[in-house]
């Protein structure tokens, strides 16, 4: 029988498997689940792994302007954010939502996602909710936008969405998310009633495969363990 | 309030009203009360990057007019209740910003070269808010074109750094951008924990100092940062910061906070 597993836990082994093997991984200061994915990561084996964020490697840089240098240089090639509002276009808003001008509500700030977006490698944006309040159909604000534009330079792109529900796969040709599998237990419809924006099938939609034994292992073992020290 | 030294107290001459203040995340707090206390008002103030106690001290205190940062939190503890709350209320206006986009500026300030290419940006709504910042042809490759950004020189950064010599160099933690502040700014007012008569050896690795040159104030203030953390010398006061954000509910409410707000005295001490 399989084994069972919280949304938390689906997502932070969903963050994992966005690692490749020798990439240079980033992790924002304040990103649990991220910092618990890339753990999870590098306990799996995949070769040739290097972390930079907070609890996951000592800091050998010094202060914010030189970490945000080695992005800007290419030496990140993966990076996790989260968002306040994500759209299809995969324009992000960590900022605003109501009229930017009155906003209903304000979250912190940019940071640095109107420069960071652009310039890692890859971008994996996740969510630990899945509303059609979050996953709109366009942004109330632009803090960084999925596209380019044809005659600004970008390094790189936003690559994946993971939610409880669903993995979309950013389709660079077309600028959208679309949807590359649901969540065991979930369906198109059921993913829908919870999404802002009309779901476009990727090709090989399929479902997502389940936490296997070792990753659900590692992550209620070790990873929980140096987790603990990190966020108490 | 804490006893500000005669030194602080004249130090802040340099800040006058609509001046651009500068200030790191691990803001020298005892200098910011020695800036209310002095009734100083009208502050445009820079949050490198972010912005958090130190600029809610200030914004409690009604001194800020204006705030350009990357960011509105208190590392571990939310956005900064006093600022949002006046921001909301139209009474402090916000320059967007990004944290990188800041560096750079201060980068390009701290170079003595007058504007900097600026990764990213395209397409995001900050570009709408920040009119100073262009697109122009890449001067190099033909068919881009690039962001640019004025360089940031502001008039008076205030530091906090953990001891300084006899000649004024002062030692600071390599986490923070206080280094760069200092080669930035047109005026620096520095407190340090202590100042110490031996020639600075044996700078920990986390560490760098500031040289002489970048100084143009100097005090002592122990426990200068409190209650935030000081790399390398204390950690930060968890109680006292969550006081502070308890007695945040509105402007008079914080105004009582503040009259009480000192460090607590060190074990052993006496008077």
């Amino acid at each position: 029988m399989a084994e069972t597993y919280s949304p938390e836990e689906m997502l932070t082994v969903l963050c994992a498997r966005q690692v490749r093997p020798n990439d240079r991984v980033g992790v924002g200061v304040a990103s649990p689940i991220a910092t618990a994915g890339a753990m999870l990561a590098g306990l799996m084996g995949i070769p040739g792994v290097r972390f930079a964020g907070h609890g996951l490697a000592k800091a050998y840089f010094r202060g914010s302007h030189e970490a945000s240098g080695f992005a800007q240089a290419g030496r990140m090639d993966v990076f996790f954010l989260s968002a306040a509002q994500i759209d299809a276009r995969a324009n992000i808003n960590l900022q605003y939502v109501g009229d930017p001008e009155r906003p209903k509500k304000r979250f912190p700030g940019a940071f640095a996602a109107p420069i960071y977006y652009y310039v890692m490698g890859r971008t994996v944006l996740f969510r630990e909710r899945h509303d059609p309040r979050i996953l709109v159909d366009k942004v109330d604000y632009v803090t960084a936008a999925g596209h380019g534009t044809p005659r600004h330079a970008r390094r790189g792109w936003p690559s994946r969405l993971l939610t409880p529900l669903c993995v979309f796969s950013f389709n660079r040709e077309k600028g959208l998310l679309e949807l590359e599998s649901v969540h065991p237990g979930q369906t198109v419809e059921s993913v829908q009633a919870q999404t802002g924006f009309p779901l476009i099938p990727a090709e090989g939609f399929h479902e997502t495969a389940a936490p296997t034994a070792r990753e659900l292992d590692l992550l209620r073992g070790p990873v929980s363990e140096r987790m603990k020290a990190i966020f108490p | 309030m804490p006893q500000f030294s005669p030194q602080l107290l004249q130090s802040l001459d340099a800040v006058r009203a609509g001046a651009t203040l500068a200030v790191g995340k691990a803001a020298p707090v005892h200098a910011l009360l020695a800036l209310l206390s002095a009734g100083r008002r009208g502050i445009h103030l820079v949050g490198v990057p972010t912005s958090g106690f130190g600029p809610d001290l200030l914004a409690a205190g009604g001194a800020l007019d204006r705030i350009e940062t990357g960011a509105l939190i208190i590392a571990g503890h939310g956005m900064p209740p006093n600022l949002l709350r006046r921001i909301e209320a139209g009474e402090i206006a916000q320059i967007e910003s990004s944290c990188p986009l800041i560096e750079l500026q201060l980068v390009a300030g701290a170079s003595g070269i007058d504007f900097v290419h600026v990764p990213g940006l395209a397409g995001s709504d900050l570009l709408k808010r920040r009119p100073d910042i262009r697109s122009i042809p890449h001067p190099y490759e033909t068919g881009t074109d690039v962001f640019v950004a004025p360089a940031m020189r502001p008039d008076v950064a205030m530091i906090h750094g953990l001891r300084a010599d006899r000649d004024g160099n002062v030692v600071v933690s390599i986490q923070n951008e206080e280094r760069l502040l200092a080669r930035a700014a047109r005026h620096v007012i520095a407190t340090v924990e202590e100042v110490v008569d031996e020639p600075l050896t044996g700078i920990a690795d986390d560490q760098e100092v500031i040289p002489a040159m970048c100084i143009d104030a100097l005090a002592v203030a122990r426990l200068g940062a409190w209650p935030l953390a000081l790399p390398g010398a204390y950690g930060e006061d968890r109680p006292a910061i969550g006081a502070w954000l308890a007695a945040s509910t509105d402007d008079a409410s914080i105004a009582r906070h503040m009259t009480g707000l000192r460090p607590p005295r060190p074990e052993g001490a006496h008077g």
